[in-house]
Protein backbone atom coordinates (compact mmCIF):
# COMPACT_ATOMS: atom_id res chain seq x y z
CA UNK A 1 0.00 0.00 0.00
CA UNK A 2 1.00 3.42 -0.55
CA UNK A 3 0.52 3.79 3.21
CA UNK A 4 4.28 2.11 3.47
CA UNK A 5 6.02 5.73 2.57
CA UNK A 6 3.49 7.62 5.14
CA UNK A 7 5.04 4.83 7.91
CA UNK A 8 8.81 5.58 7.01
CA UNK A 9 7.72 9.02 8.06
CA UNK A 10 6.23 8.45 10.88
CA UNK A 11 8.71 6.23 12.15
CA UNK A 12 11.69 9.11 11.58
CA UNK A 13 9.48 11.83 12.90
CA UNK A 14 8.42 9.76 15.89
CA UNK A 15 12.24 9.79 17.00
CA UNK A 16 13.31 12.73 15.80
CA UNK A 17 10.45 15.28 16.62
CA UNK A 18 11.34 15.00 20.42
CA UNK A 19 9.36 12.69 21.44
CA UNK A 20 11.53 10.91 24.12
CA UNK A 21 12.52 14.98 25.47
CA UNK A 22 8.56 14.97 27.04
CA UNK A 23 8.22 11.36 28.07
CA UNK A 24 7.18 12.46 31.30
CA UNK A 25 3.95 13.19 29.92
CA UNK A 26 2.85 11.06 27.19
CA UNK A 27 1.45 12.08 23.85
CA UNK A 28 -2.57 12.39 24.31
CA UNK A 29 -3.13 14.53 20.94
CA UNK A 30 -3.91 12.34 18.20
CA UNK A 31 -5.05 12.90 14.87
CA UNK A 32 -7.92 10.52 13.21
CA UNK A 33 -7.14 8.69 9.89
CA UNK A 34 -8.90 10.05 7.34
CA UNK A 35 -8.07 13.74 8.23
CA UNK A 36 -6.64 16.46 5.86
CA UNK A 37 -5.45 20.20 6.83
CA UNK A 38 -9.05 21.94 6.41
CA UNK A 39 -11.02 18.94 8.38
CA UNK A 40 -9.66 16.80 10.89
CA UNK A 41 -10.83 14.69 13.65
CA UNK A 42 -8.44 14.99 17.00
CA UNK A 43 -8.50 11.80 19.79
CA UNK A 44 -7.57 13.53 22.94
CA UNK A 45 -7.32 10.57 25.04
CA UNK A 46 -8.17 11.16 28.84
CA UNK A 47 -10.28 14.33 28.22
CA UNK A 48 -14.58 14.17 28.63
CA UNK A 49 -16.73 16.91 28.45
CA UNK A 50 -14.87 19.45 30.59
CA UNK A 51 -12.29 20.08 27.76
CA UNK A 52 -14.74 18.97 25.20
CA UNK A 53 -17.71 21.20 25.31
CA UNK A 54 -15.45 24.28 26.08
CA UNK A 55 -13.38 23.72 22.91
CA UNK A 56 -16.04 23.65 20.99
CA UNK A 57 -17.25 25.94 22.17
CA UNK A 58 -14.31 28.18 21.33
CA UNK A 59 -13.61 26.72 18.41
CA UNK A 60 -17.01 27.10 16.71
CA UNK A 61 -16.26 31.22 17.85
CA UNK A 62 -13.32 31.23 15.35
CA UNK A 63 -15.48 32.54 11.90
CA UNK A 64 -13.09 30.47 10.15
CA UNK A 65 -14.49 27.69 11.06
CA UNK A 66 -17.20 25.74 9.07
CA UNK A 67 -18.10 23.08 11.66
CA UNK A 68 -16.65 21.78 15.24
CA UNK A 69 -18.38 19.23 17.24
CA UNK A 70 -17.22 16.56 19.53
CA UNK A 71 -18.11 13.08 20.94
CA UNK A 72 -17.24 10.83 23.32
CA UNK A 73 -17.43 7.45 21.70
CA UNK A 74 -17.44 4.90 24.80
CA UNK A 75 -18.22 5.66 27.82
CA UNK A 76 -15.90 2.93 29.12
CA UNK A 77 -12.85 4.51 26.98
CA UNK A 78 -11.61 7.85 28.57
CA UNK A 79 -10.72 9.41 24.75
CA UNK A 80 -13.09 12.52 23.64
CA UNK A 81 -12.96 13.45 19.92
CA UNK A 82 -13.55 16.85 18.34
CA UNK A 83 -13.94 17.40 14.30
CA UNK A 84 -13.07 20.32 13.15
CA UNK A 85 -13.83 22.14 9.31
CA UNK A 86 -12.09 25.37 8.28
CA UNK A 87 -13.05 27.62 5.26
CA UNK A 88 -11.15 28.79 2.86
CA UNK A 89 -8.17 26.79 3.19
CA UNK A 90 -7.15 27.58 7.03
CA UNK A 91 -5.25 25.02 8.88
CA UNK A 92 -7.04 22.92 11.57
CA UNK A 93 -3.55 23.31 13.39
CA UNK A 94 -3.81 26.74 13.69
CA UNK A 95 -7.53 26.88 14.91
CA UNK A 96 -6.86 24.21 17.51
CA UNK A 97 -4.39 25.58 18.50
CA UNK A 98 -5.75 29.18 18.56
CA UNK A 99 -8.70 28.03 20.54
CA UNK A 100 -6.15 26.56 23.23
CA UNK A 101 -4.76 29.72 23.74
CA UNK A 102 -8.13 31.57 24.29
CA UNK A 103 -9.62 29.21 26.37
CA UNK A 104 -6.39 29.55 29.12
CA UNK A 105 -6.35 33.43 28.49
CA UNK A 106 -10.40 32.95 29.28
CA UNK A 107 -9.01 31.52 32.69
CA UNK A 108 -7.22 34.06 33.51
CA UNK A 109 -9.48 36.14 32.65
CA UNK A 110 -12.06 34.54 35.43
CA UNK A 111 -9.44 33.99 37.75
CA UNK A 112 -8.21 37.42 37.79
CA UNK A 113 -11.83 38.94 38.02
CA UNK A 114 -12.81 36.21 40.61
CA UNK A 115 -9.75 37.26 43.14
CA UNK A 116 -10.35 40.75 42.16
CA UNK A 117 -13.80 40.39 43.42
CA UNK A 118 -12.84 38.20 46.32
CA UNK A 119 -10.73 40.81 47.54
CA UNK A 120 -13.43 43.52 47.52
CA UNK A 121 -15.75 41.52 49.02
CA UNK A 122 -13.04 40.91 52.22
CA UNK A 123 -12.68 44.68 52.15
CA UNK A 124 -16.04 45.54 52.02
CA UNK A 125 -16.39 42.61 55.26
CA UNK A 126 -13.39 43.09 57.48
CA UNK A 127 -15.54 41.92 60.31
CA UNK A 128 -15.45 38.09 58.32
CA UNK A 129 -12.20 38.51 57.22
CA UNK A 130 -10.35 36.93 60.29
CA UNK A 131 -12.41 33.70 60.65
CA UNK A 132 -12.50 33.14 56.95
CA UNK A 133 -9.44 31.32 56.22
CA UNK A 134 -8.82 32.82 52.42
CA UNK A 135 -5.52 32.28 51.32
CA UNK A 136 -3.58 34.65 49.64
CA UNK A 137 -2.81 32.22 46.56
CA UNK A 138 -0.96 34.70 44.41
CA UNK A 139 1.35 32.09 44.14
CA UNK A 140 -0.50 29.82 42.89
CA UNK A 141 -1.79 31.89 40.12
CA UNK A 142 1.67 33.69 39.29
CA UNK A 143 2.67 30.06 38.74
CA UNK A 144 0.16 29.00 36.47
CA UNK A 145 0.36 32.69 34.22
CA UNK A 146 3.94 32.31 33.97
CA UNK A 147 3.40 28.42 32.77
CA UNK A 148 0.62 29.50 30.36
CA UNK A 149 2.57 32.39 28.77
CA UNK A 150 5.78 29.96 28.10
CA UNK A 151 3.18 28.02 25.96
CA UNK A 152 1.70 31.50 24.56
CA UNK A 153 3.60 32.78 21.32
CA UNK A 154 1.09 35.17 20.09
CA UNK A 155 1.83 38.39 21.87
CA UNK A 156 -1.61 39.81 20.48
CA UNK A 157 -3.50 37.34 22.72
CA UNK A 158 -1.76 38.87 25.99
CA UNK A 159 -3.74 41.50 26.57
CA UNK A 160 -6.93 39.42 26.15
CA UNK A 161 -8.48 41.09 23.74
CA UNK A 162 -9.69 38.09 22.29
CA UNK A 163 -12.77 38.86 25.16
CA UNK A 164 -14.87 40.57 22.40
CA UNK A 165 -15.76 37.53 20.76
CA UNK A 166 -17.34 35.77 23.70
CA UNK B 1 -7.52 33.64 10.64
CA UNK B 2 -7.27 37.19 9.69
CA UNK B 3 -10.76 37.67 10.31
CA UNK B 4 -10.71 36.08 13.35
CA UNK B 5 -8.77 39.35 14.91
CA UNK B 6 -10.96 41.79 13.29
CA UNK B 7 -13.23 40.89 16.41
CA UNK B 8 -10.75 42.55 18.58
CA UNK B 9 -11.66 46.51 17.30
CA UNK B 10 -14.87 46.11 19.59
CA UNK B 11 -13.79 48.04 22.74
CA UNK B 12 -14.86 48.33 26.53
CA UNK B 13 -13.77 46.94 30.08
CA UNK B 14 -17.54 45.90 30.22
CA UNK B 15 -17.36 43.20 27.53
CA UNK B 16 -15.88 40.10 29.07
CA UNK B 17 -16.59 37.51 32.22
CA UNK B 18 -17.63 39.58 35.55
CA UNK B 19 -17.55 38.16 39.14
CA UNK B 20 -19.38 39.10 41.76
CA UNK B 21 -19.49 37.31 45.03
CA UNK B 22 -22.95 37.23 46.77
CA UNK B 23 -21.97 35.47 50.32
CA UNK B 24 -18.73 33.83 51.36
CA UNK B 25 -17.18 32.02 54.84
CA UNK B 26 -15.24 29.83 55.64
CA UNK B 27 -16.10 26.94 53.66
CA UNK B 28 -18.92 28.35 51.08
CA UNK B 29 -18.25 31.32 48.36
CA UNK B 30 -21.35 32.12 46.26
CA UNK B 31 -20.64 33.65 43.72
CA UNK B 32 -22.39 35.28 40.13
CA UNK B 33 -20.49 34.71 36.38
CA UNK B 34 -21.71 37.10 33.97
CA UNK B 35 -20.74 36.93 30.66
CA UNK B 36 -19.57 33.55 30.20
CA UNK B 37 -20.49 30.73 28.15
CA UNK B 38 -22.30 27.91 29.43
CA UNK B 39 -19.94 25.53 27.97
CA UNK B 40 -17.05 27.49 29.70
CA UNK B 41 -18.79 28.16 33.29
CA UNK B 42 -19.72 24.20 32.90
CA UNK B 43 -16.22 23.05 32.61
CA UNK B 44 -15.14 25.22 35.71
CA UNK B 45 -17.66 23.77 37.65
CA UNK B 46 -16.84 19.96 36.40
CA UNK B 47 -13.55 20.41 37.06
CA UNK B 48 -13.71 21.47 40.37
CA UNK B 49 -16.00 18.54 41.34
CA UNK B 50 -13.42 15.81 40.30
CA UNK B 51 -10.18 17.40 39.81
CA UNK B 52 -8.95 19.57 42.01
CA UNK B 53 -6.45 17.89 43.95
CA UNK B 54 -6.64 16.82 47.93
CA UNK B 55 -5.23 14.61 50.08
CA UNK B 56 -6.99 11.67 52.19
CA UNK B 57 -6.10 8.37 53.37
CA UNK B 58 -5.30 5.88 50.70
CA UNK B 59 -3.51 3.19 52.41
CA UNK B 60 -4.17 1.63 56.35
CA UNK B 61 -2.35 -0.58 57.87
CA UNK B 62 -4.07 -2.38 60.55
CA UNK B 63 -2.17 -3.36 63.17
CA UNK B 64 -4.63 -4.23 65.82
CA UNK B 65 -8.57 -4.17 64.82
CA UNK B 66 -10.51 -5.96 68.11
CA UNK B 67 -13.08 -3.02 67.41
CA UNK B 68 -16.79 -4.44 66.00
CA UNK B 69 -16.31 -3.08 63.39
CA UNK B 70 -14.42 -4.80 60.28
CA UNK B 71 -11.36 -3.94 58.86
CA UNK B 72 -12.36 -2.80 55.57
CA UNK B 73 -15.01 -1.03 56.94
CA UNK B 74 -12.48 0.84 58.91
CA UNK B 75 -10.59 1.76 56.50
CA UNK B 76 -13.05 2.87 54.25
CA UNK B 77 -14.32 5.28 56.83
CA UNK B 78 -10.78 6.61 57.43
CA UNK B 79 -10.52 7.21 54.15
CA UNK B 80 -13.44 9.51 54.19
CA UNK B 81 -11.88 12.09 56.68
CA UNK B 82 -11.07 15.97 55.54
CA UNK B 83 -7.47 16.23 55.63
CA UNK B 84 -5.98 19.78 55.11
CA UNK B 85 -4.43 20.40 51.95
CA UNK B 86 -2.35 22.83 52.93
CA UNK B 87 0.86 23.06 50.59
CA UNK B 88 -0.98 20.11 48.37
CA UNK B 89 0.38 21.66 45.43
CA UNK B 90 4.27 20.83 46.15
CA UNK B 91 2.89 16.93 47.25
CA UNK B 92 3.75 14.58 44.64
CA UNK B 93 1.47 12.28 43.12
CA UNK B 94 2.49 8.34 44.25
CA UNK B 95 2.18 7.24 40.97
CA UNK B 96 4.86 9.70 39.60
CA UNK B 97 7.40 9.98 42.65
CA UNK B 98 10.32 7.16 42.21
CA UNK B 99 10.75 6.45 46.25
CA UNK B 100 9.82 2.92 47.48
CA UNK B 101 7.24 2.13 48.81
CA UNK B 102 6.61 5.73 50.41
CA UNK B 103 8.43 8.94 51.11
CA UNK B 104 7.55 12.11 52.63
CA UNK B 105 7.20 13.86 49.58
CA UNK B 106 4.21 11.77 48.02
CA UNK B 107 3.07 10.43 51.56
CA UNK B 108 1.51 11.91 55.04
CA UNK B 109 1.79 8.85 57.62
CA UNK B 110 -0.86 9.53 60.18
CA UNK B 111 -1.21 6.80 63.35
CA UNK B 112 -4.58 6.00 65.80
CA UNK B 113 -4.06 4.14 68.77
CA UNK B 114 -6.83 3.79 70.85
CA UNK B 115 -7.46 1.31 73.65
CA UNK B 116 -10.40 0.82 76.33
CA UNK B 117 -8.96 -0.50 79.31
CA UNK B 118 -11.31 -0.35 81.92
CA UNK B 119 -13.99 1.71 81.23
CA UNK B 120 -17.49 0.65 81.02
CA UNK B 121 -18.45 3.85 78.80
CA UNK B 122 -17.53 3.09 75.40
CA UNK B 123 -14.52 5.04 74.18
CA UNK B 124 -15.20 7.21 71.47
CA UNK B 125 -12.87 7.28 68.85
CA UNK B 126 -12.72 10.93 66.38
CA UNK B 127 -10.87 11.92 63.71
CA UNK B 128 -9.29 14.31 66.27
CA UNK B 129 -7.13 11.49 67.50
CA UNK B 130 -5.39 10.87 64.33
CA UNK B 131 -1.63 12.41 64.82
CA UNK B 132 0.11 13.23 61.67
CA UNK B 133 3.95 11.42 61.71
CA UNK B 134 6.18 12.11 59.16
CA UNK B 135 7.60 8.89 57.04
CA UNK B 136 10.84 9.03 59.18
CA UNK B 137 9.53 8.86 61.89
CA UNK B 138 10.99 12.49 63.34
CA UNK B 139 9.09 15.28 63.87
CA UNK B 140 5.81 14.05 65.55
CA UNK B 141 3.57 16.93 66.01
CA UNK B 142 0.36 17.15 67.42
CA UNK B 143 -2.93 17.40 64.97
CA UNK B 144 -5.13 20.56 65.32
CA UNK B 145 -2.90 23.45 64.11
CA UNK B 146 -0.34 23.81 66.16
CA UNK B 147 1.79 25.00 63.15
CA UNK B 148 -0.86 27.03 61.88
CA UNK B 149 1.54 30.63 61.97
CA UNK B 150 1.72 30.86 58.39
CA UNK B 151 -0.81 33.19 55.99
CA UNK B 152 -3.37 30.48 56.02
CA UNK B 153 -5.26 29.19 58.71
CA UNK B 154 -5.34 25.91 57.83
CA UNK B 155 -3.50 22.94 59.99
CA UNK B 156 -0.67 21.26 58.17
CA UNK B 157 -1.18 19.10 55.23
CA UNK B 158 -2.62 16.36 55.94
CA UNK B 159 -4.00 16.95 59.76
CA UNK B 160 -7.63 16.18 60.26
CA UNK B 161 -10.18 19.18 59.87
CA UNK B 162 -12.12 19.74 62.83
CA UNK B 163 -14.98 21.84 62.09
CA UNK B 164 -17.38 21.13 65.53
CA UNK B 165 -17.84 22.87 67.98
CA UNK B 166 -15.76 20.51 70.51
CA UNK B 167 -12.98 19.96 67.88
CA UNK B 168 -13.34 16.10 67.80
CA UNK B 169 -14.20 15.67 64.12
CA UNK B 170 -15.88 12.97 62.60
CA UNK B 171 -16.35 10.29 64.65
CA UNK B 172 -14.67 6.45 63.36
CA UNK B 173 -15.99 4.18 65.94
CA UNK B 174 -16.47 3.33 69.50
CA UNK B 175 -14.59 1.06 71.60
CA UNK B 176 -15.84 -1.37 74.51
CA UNK B 177 -14.37 -2.30 77.39
CA UNK B 178 -10.96 -4.59 76.08
CA UNK B 179 -11.23 -3.42 72.59
CA UNK B 180 -8.58 -1.89 70.95
CA UNK B 181 -7.53 0.24 67.45
CA UNK B 182 -4.22 0.66 66.48
CA UNK B 183 -3.99 1.91 62.59
CA UNK B 184 -1.01 3.06 60.18
CA UNK B 185 -2.95 5.40 57.55
CA UNK B 186 -0.77 6.62 54.54
CA UNK B 187 -2.45 9.63 53.38
CA UNK B 188 -1.84 9.98 49.50
CA UNK B 189 -2.81 12.88 46.81
CA UNK B 190 -5.31 12.41 44.35
CA UNK B 191 -8.34 13.63 42.65
CA UNK B 192 -12.36 12.79 42.88
CA UNK B 193 -12.46 11.73 39.80
CA UNK B 194 -10.98 8.30 41.17
CA UNK B 195 -12.49 8.52 44.11
CA UNK B 196 -15.20 10.85 45.72
CA UNK B 197 -13.12 10.72 49.48
CA UNK B 198 -10.62 13.05 47.30
CA UNK B 199 -13.87 15.78 46.70
CA UNK B 200 -12.60 19.69 47.75
CA UNK B 201 -16.02 20.22 47.77
CA UNK B 202 -19.47 19.04 49.26
CA UNK B 203 -21.69 20.32 46.85
CA UNK B 204 -21.67 22.69 43.75
CA UNK B 205 -25.20 24.56 43.05
CA UNK B 206 -25.09 25.84 39.63
CA UNK B 207 -28.25 27.72 38.45
CA UNK B 208 -28.91 29.91 34.94
CA UNK B 209 -31.88 31.39 33.94
CA UNK B 210 -33.69 31.46 36.95
CA UNK B 211 -37.28 32.13 35.39
CA UNK B 212 -36.66 29.91 32.30
CA UNK B 213 -37.29 32.14 29.76
CA UNK B 214 -34.82 29.96 27.51
CA UNK B 215 -37.02 27.21 28.35
CA UNK B 216 -34.10 24.87 28.95
CA UNK B 217 -36.68 22.84 30.99
CA UNK B 218 -40.16 22.30 31.12
CA UNK B 219 -42.70 22.81 33.59
CA UNK B 220 -44.88 20.03 34.55
CA UNK B 221 -48.61 21.12 35.54
CA UNK B 222 -51.90 20.77 35.91
CA UNK B 223 -53.86 23.56 34.58
CA UNK B 224 -51.22 26.45 34.79
CA UNK B 225 -47.77 26.11 35.47
CA UNK B 226 -47.29 30.32 36.95
CA UNK B 227 -49.99 28.93 39.74
CA UNK B 228 -48.73 25.71 40.39
CA UNK B 229 -44.69 26.66 40.88
CA UNK B 230 -43.38 28.87 43.11
CA UNK B 231 -40.97 32.35 42.11
CA UNK B 232 -37.81 31.47 41.61
CA UNK B 233 -36.59 32.85 45.55
CA UNK B 234 -33.46 31.86 45.10
CA UNK B 235 -31.72 33.77 42.46
CA UNK B 236 -34.66 35.15 40.86
CA UNK B 237 -34.23 38.85 42.32
CA UNK B 238 -30.78 38.49 39.67
CA UNK B 239 -33.49 38.85 36.56
CA UNK B 240 -36.05 40.54 35.27
CA UNK B 241 -39.15 38.23 35.31
CA UNK B 242 -40.95 37.39 32.23
CA UNK B 243 -43.74 40.14 31.70
CA UNK B 244 -45.74 37.42 30.08
CA UNK B 245 -46.61 38.99 26.88
CA UNK B 246 -42.66 38.95 25.43
CA UNK B 247 -42.03 36.85 21.90
CA UNK B 248 -39.69 33.80 23.05
CA UNK B 249 -36.51 34.92 21.93
CA UNK B 250 -34.95 32.47 20.08
CA UNK B 251 -31.32 33.96 20.19
CA UNK B 252 -30.86 34.42 23.67
CA UNK B 253 -28.06 32.46 25.43
CA UNK B 254 -27.35 31.95 28.55
CA UNK B 255 -25.37 34.15 30.39
CA UNK B 256 -24.81 34.09 34.45
CA UNK B 257 -24.31 31.69 36.18
CA UNK B 258 -25.39 31.40 39.83
CA UNK B 259 -22.86 29.23 41.52
CA UNK B 260 -22.84 27.63 45.19
CA UNK B 261 -19.97 26.51 45.94
CA UNK B 262 -19.51 24.66 49.06
CA UNK B 263 -16.31 23.19 50.12
CA UNK B 264 -15.72 20.39 53.28
CA UNK B 265 -13.35 22.62 54.64
CA UNK B 266 -9.95 20.67 53.43
CA UNK B 267 -9.66 23.39 51.01
CA UNK B 268 -10.83 27.33 51.58
CA UNK B 269 -13.34 28.22 48.83
CA UNK B 270 -11.61 30.49 47.01
CA UNK B 271 -8.10 28.46 46.87
CA UNK B 272 -11.08 25.55 45.62
CA UNK B 273 -12.20 27.89 42.53
CA UNK B 274 -8.57 29.03 41.77
CA UNK B 275 -6.67 25.58 41.92
CA UNK B 276 -10.31 24.45 39.69
CA UNK B 277 -8.83 26.53 36.93
CA UNK B 278 -5.51 26.16 37.15
CA UNK B 279 -6.18 22.34 36.77
CA UNK B 280 -8.15 23.35 33.54
CA UNK B 281 -4.85 25.61 32.52
CA UNK B 282 -2.69 22.52 32.93
CA UNK B 283 -5.39 20.77 30.75
CA UNK B 284 -4.84 22.93 28.12
CA UNK B 285 -1.13 23.71 28.82
CA UNK B 286 -0.30 20.15 27.93
CA UNK B 287 -2.55 19.93 24.98
CA UNK B 288 -0.65 22.66 23.44
CA UNK B 289 2.61 21.18 24.42
CA UNK B 290 1.20 18.26 22.37
CA UNK B 291 1.03 20.28 19.69
CA UNK B 292 4.42 21.70 19.94
CA UNK B 293 6.60 18.76 19.96
CA UNK B 294 4.47 17.14 17.42
CA UNK B 295 6.64 18.92 14.95
CA UNK B 296 5.47 16.55 12.57
CA UNK B 297 1.76 17.58 12.48
CA UNK B 298 2.33 21.06 12.30
CA UNK B 299 4.31 20.76 9.27
CA UNK B 300 3.25 17.38 7.67
CA UNK B 301 -0.55 17.92 8.62
CA UNK B 302 -2.65 14.78 8.69
CA UNK B 303 0.56 12.36 7.92
CA UNK B 304 1.90 12.36 11.05
CA UNK B 305 0.59 11.83 14.50
CA UNK B 306 -2.15 9.23 14.97
CA UNK B 307 -2.14 5.66 15.99
CA UNK B 308 -2.33 3.39 12.92
CA UNK B 309 -5.91 1.76 13.88
CA UNK B 310 -5.38 -2.20 15.28
CA UNK B 311 -6.77 -5.24 13.75
CA UNK B 312 -8.25 -3.79 10.25
CA UNK B 313 -10.92 -1.72 12.22
CA UNK B 314 -13.13 -5.13 13.07
CA UNK B 315 -13.96 -3.73 16.29
CA UNK B 316 -17.59 -2.77 17.20
CA UNK B 317 -17.12 0.39 15.68
CA UNK B 318 -16.05 -1.08 12.81
CA UNK B 319 -16.40 0.54 9.16
CA UNK B 320 -19.40 2.27 9.26
CA UNK B 321 -18.18 5.37 11.76
CA UNK B 322 -18.80 9.13 10.54
CA UNK B 323 -15.06 9.47 9.91
CA UNK B 324 -15.34 5.80 8.15
CA UNK B 325 -15.06 4.07 4.89
CA UNK B 326 -18.52 5.95 3.48
CA UNK B 327 -17.67 9.22 4.40
CA UNK B 328 -16.33 12.52 1.94
CA UNK B 329 -13.73 12.34 4.42
CA UNK B 330 -12.27 8.54 4.48
CA UNK B 331 -9.19 7.44 2.59
CA UNK B 332 -9.08 5.09 5.32
CA UNK B 333 -11.24 2.13 5.97
CA UNK B 334 -13.10 3.49 9.11
CA UNK B 335 -11.73 3.28 12.20
CA UNK B 336 -13.07 5.49 14.99
CA UNK B 337 -10.85 5.32 17.98
CA UNK B 338 -7.59 4.51 17.61
CA UNK B 339 -6.70 1.38 19.82
CA UNK B 340 -10.31 -0.45 19.68
CA UNK B 341 -10.88 -3.43 18.73
CA UNK B 342 -8.45 -7.17 19.66
CA UNK B 343 -6.55 -7.62 22.23
CA UNK B 344 -5.66 -5.04 24.95
CA UNK B 345 -2.42 -5.56 24.84
CA UNK B 346 -2.33 -3.10 21.11
CA UNK B 347 -4.69 -0.51 23.27
CA UNK B 348 -3.42 3.05 23.18
CA UNK B 349 -3.43 2.71 26.47
CA UNK B 350 -1.48 -0.94 26.19
CA UNK B 351 2.50 -0.15 26.40
CA UNK B 352 3.00 -2.02 22.68
CA UNK B 353 2.20 1.52 20.90
CA UNK B 354 4.28 4.30 20.86
CA UNK B 355 2.93 6.58 18.83
CA UNK B 356 2.59 6.13 15.19
CA UNK B 357 5.49 3.27 14.77
CA UNK B 358 3.09 0.01 14.18
CA UNK B 359 2.54 -0.28 10.46
CA UNK B 360 -0.35 -1.13 9.22
CA UNK B 361 -1.54 -4.27 9.16
ZN1 LIG C 1 7.40 9.15 47.32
Amino acid sequence: MSNDAEMTDAQGGAEANGAEEFVHEKQRLKILPGSSDTAASFAFEKEDHTLGNALRYIIMKNPDVEFCGYSIPHPSEAVMNVRIQTWDGVSVWDVLRKALDDLCDLCDVVEEKFTKARDEFNAEHPDRMKKKGMTKNKLATTRTIQQHRRYHEQGELAHMKFWKLI
Amino acid sequence: MDGYNAYDGIDGDEAGPKVTIREMDRTTIKFNLTNTSLAFANSIRRVMLAEVPTIAIDLVEIESNTSVLADEFLAHRLGLIPLSTKGIEDMVDPRECDCDPICDRCTVVLRLSVVNRSSDQHVKVFARDLFVESVGGANYNRANGVHGTSSEDMPPLGTPILMDRDKQGPLICQLRRGQELKVKCLAKRGIAKEHAKWAPTAAIGFEYDPWNKLRHTTLWYETDPKAEWPEPEKNGQWEEPPTGDERFNYEAEPETFYIDLEGTGVMPPDQIMHSGIQVLQNKLASIIRDLDSDNQGQTNGYDGGFSPPMNGGQSAYGGNTAYGAGTAYGQDPGYQTPGFGGAGATSVYGSATPYGRQPYP
